[in-house]
């Protein structure tokens, strides 16, 4: 093996295993600061910072190859036979540029301040809203006749008897507060028996949101469900009528409590929270919520 | 490599580090070029977001594909392999598919270990199959399947008996390809490494720290092969889900066949882990039919934008093309199928 060709593999195992560090590095940090959980969802989070461990140890056996081939060992691990010489022309370029791919994203996600995703990203996946259009495969109807009146309230099949139950707990309560770790949940009884829950008082929290279907004096008080990570986001939240709607900015958080009713979003039936107390808020620690996995179970 | 491989993937990275560029300029508060569209702080952000909550997620199981990979590379003879690969197609295409039950890896972590398969002699076919099973029959699919849908649980079941059935059937129809189209793999260094490698291995006097060096030597190659394209198509990806709104896309769906085209088609662009992706189904419970949410949950995990771009790293283009067009058949058959079915029971 040539002095040169020596020197470009040194180099090769250094960058790399810079790289590999920096991605390490970058979970640890984002673990440090409290980030991690912008973009992954808690139960993921475990595997990335496994994987983190793992790409310091293979980041640590590339600088120990380095450190061999510096001493001009020809052994080292991966030697002559499966060397990475003889480099073709050109190659260093190459090299360099497939480490920049790495090295250059690398250092935007440490450089740019760690977000969450809000109302623009919600617009573009268009915000399921509480009573609209998600509705069961199963309508409730072929329900048996109703013993009592929480039963007509709550008619259920085998499939919708978690939802009915949940929402005789929800009907029980004095103000119905839609908040993790079952927002979700909440927001889908809510949507099942919609009807049985007008007049009822409600309470949530979330970002403001608003586009050209929600009417003047209103907006969207929603939150992002997440599964494994920030991409598969999906934004839920309830229509919130309020006087003073035009005061609240997009993306801003609030705490909203009033009576439920109904109003009409685009052609569809939904449910409405009148306001009356509202409040700005600091956005959730944990801006997303998840699925309540043990719920019905 | 060949001349005009190597050219476009220049261009691809060309590309990529052109709009790194424009994602830093917001940044600096450079001047903006006049003729690019003005893009807000708040949108590259979400791009930012999506960008890094795809490439954290995808790291762990990209990372066990890889050591996987090295660990068959190193323990895994190709004589043992053959013994064990049934001869019959239709045997070999079943138990691949079946193989996919028992190993749940999602689709990024599997490529570079099929790869590493199929340089050992495991036929092409059986590969891909196992490829475009696994990420849909596997256990812990098929649990977030049912939890999505906990008002309609067949929908776990049809979800795994149309991805197994039309996994196979794009298998049997590979099994086929005789000559070159069997030989898809894309030849590359890290395979000439590797070869060397080999003879290299049967060394005697190789001692385990250097056997566990050199272990850690291929996996690093081999994460830097695959990591190129998970970071591209992590960056488009999350550039679509950014600049292109569902609305707009839903637009383009209309009618029974619309709405199969058009779910395969977001299944494609969103490029969503298929653990994750039955949640977003269930979103669009009641604007489609059964069918098309079928088509969404199947096609998607089989292949998407993303792990295009992750075949690629290992395929030839061509061969990636023949299999897009045969799984956008297969799956679109199928569904229509089972749509129509579903809904004849239900009258």
């Amino acid at each position: 093996m040539t002095q040169r060709t020596n020197r470009k593999l040194i180099a090769r195992h250094l960058a790399r295993a810079v790289v590999l560090a920096g991605i390490g590095l970058y979970v640890a940090r984002l673990s440090a600061i409290g980030s991690l959980g912008l973009y992954i969802s808690p139960r993921m989070a475990i595997y990335t910072k496994l994987a983190a461990a793992a790409l310091y140890l293979i980041a640590a056996a590339l600088v120990y190859q380095a450190l061999k081939a510096w001493d001009g060992q020809r052994d080292s691990g991966c030697g002559e036979a499966c060397s990475h010489a003889p480099a073709p022309a050109g190659s260093s370029l190459r090299q360099l540029r497939a480490v920049a791919l790495f090295a250059l994203p690398l250092a935007l996600f440490f450089l740019t301040p760690n977000t969450t995703i809000g109302s623009a990203m919600a617009a573009q996946k268009g915000m399921n809203l509480s009573g609209g259009a998600a509705k069961p495969v199963k309508q409730a109807a072929s329900a048996p006749p109703a013993a009592d009146e929480l039963d007509q309230l709550f008619p259920h099949d085998s499939l919708t008897k978690p939802y009915a139950e949940f929402g005789r707990l929800l009907y029980a309560e004095p103000v119905i507060e839609i908040a993790a770790p079952r927002f979700l949940e909440t927001l889908t009884t809510l949507s099942f028996f919609p009807d049985s829950f007008v007049g009822r008082r409600a309470s949530i929290s979330g970002f403001v949101y608003r586009d050209d279907t929600i009417g003047d004096g209103q907006f969207v008080l929603g939150r992002f469900a997440v599964q494994c990570c920030a991409a598969d986001a999906i934004p839920y939240g309830i229509v919130v009528e309020s006087p003073d709607a035009a005061k609240y900015a997009s993306d801003e958080w609030m705490t909203v409590t009033g009576t439920l009713a109904k109003t009409t979003v685009d052609g569809d039936e939904v449910l409405l929270l009148k306001a009356d107390a509202a409040t700005k808020i600091e956005p959730a620690a944990d801006p997303y919520v998840y699925p309540d996995m043990s719920f019905g179970a | 490599m060949t001349n005009a491989a190597s050219k476009s993937r220049l261009a691809l990275s060309a590309i990529f580090v052109l709009a790194l560029l424009y994602f830093l300029t917001w940044g600096r508060h450079w001047p903006w070029p006049a003729s690019l569209p003005h893009i807000g702080v708040d949108q590259w952000q979400s791009v930012k977001t999506v960008f890094v909550s795809l490439f954290l997620e995808a790291l762990p199981f990209m990372l066990l594909g890889v050591l996987v990979s090295a660990m068959l590379q190193s323990f895994v003879s190709e004589a043992a392999l053959a013994r064990l690969i049934p001869r019959n197609p239709l045997l070999g295409v079943l138990c691949a598919g079946l193989l996919g039950v028992l190993l749940p890896v999602c689709e990024c972590g599997m490529i570079p270990v099929v790869r590493r398969l199929l340089r050992k002699g495991m036929p092409a076919y059986i590969g891909m199959t196992y490829i475009l099973a696994a990420p849909i029959v596997n256990p812990v699919t098929v649990l977030a399947t049912y939890s999505a849908f906990r008002t309609a649980p067949e929908m776990a079941l049809y979800r795994t008996v149309l991805g197994f059935a039309a996994a196979a059937a794009v298998g049997l129809l590979l099994s086929r390809a005789r000559g070159k189209a069997a030989q898809p793999l894309r030849p590359d260094a890290a395979s000439l490494h590797a070869a060397a490698a080999e003879h290299h291995h049967h060394e005697p006097h190789r001692s385990t720290s250097s056997r566990l060096l050199s272990f850690c030597s291929h996996a690093a190659d081999e994460f830097f092969e695959m990591g190129k394209f998970l970071m591209l198509g992590a960056f488009l990806t999350a550039s679509i889900q950014t600049f292109v709104s569902h609305k707009e896309m839903l637009a383009l769906g209309g009618g029974a066949f619309g709405s199969h085209l058009f779910m395969m088609g977001f299944a494609y662009v969103i490029s969503l882990c298929s653990t994750s992706d039955a949640f977003v189904a269930a979103s669009f419970n009641g604007v489609f039919p059964a069918g098309a949410l079928l088509a969404f949950l199947v096609y998607g995990p089989m292949v998407d934008f993303k792990n295009t771009l992750m075949l690629l790293s290992a395929f030839k283009a061509r061969f990636v093309l023949r299999l897009l067009l045969l799984v956008t058949a297969v799956v679109l058959a199928a569904s229509l199928l089972a749509g129509w079915l579903l809904e004849s029971a239900a009258r």
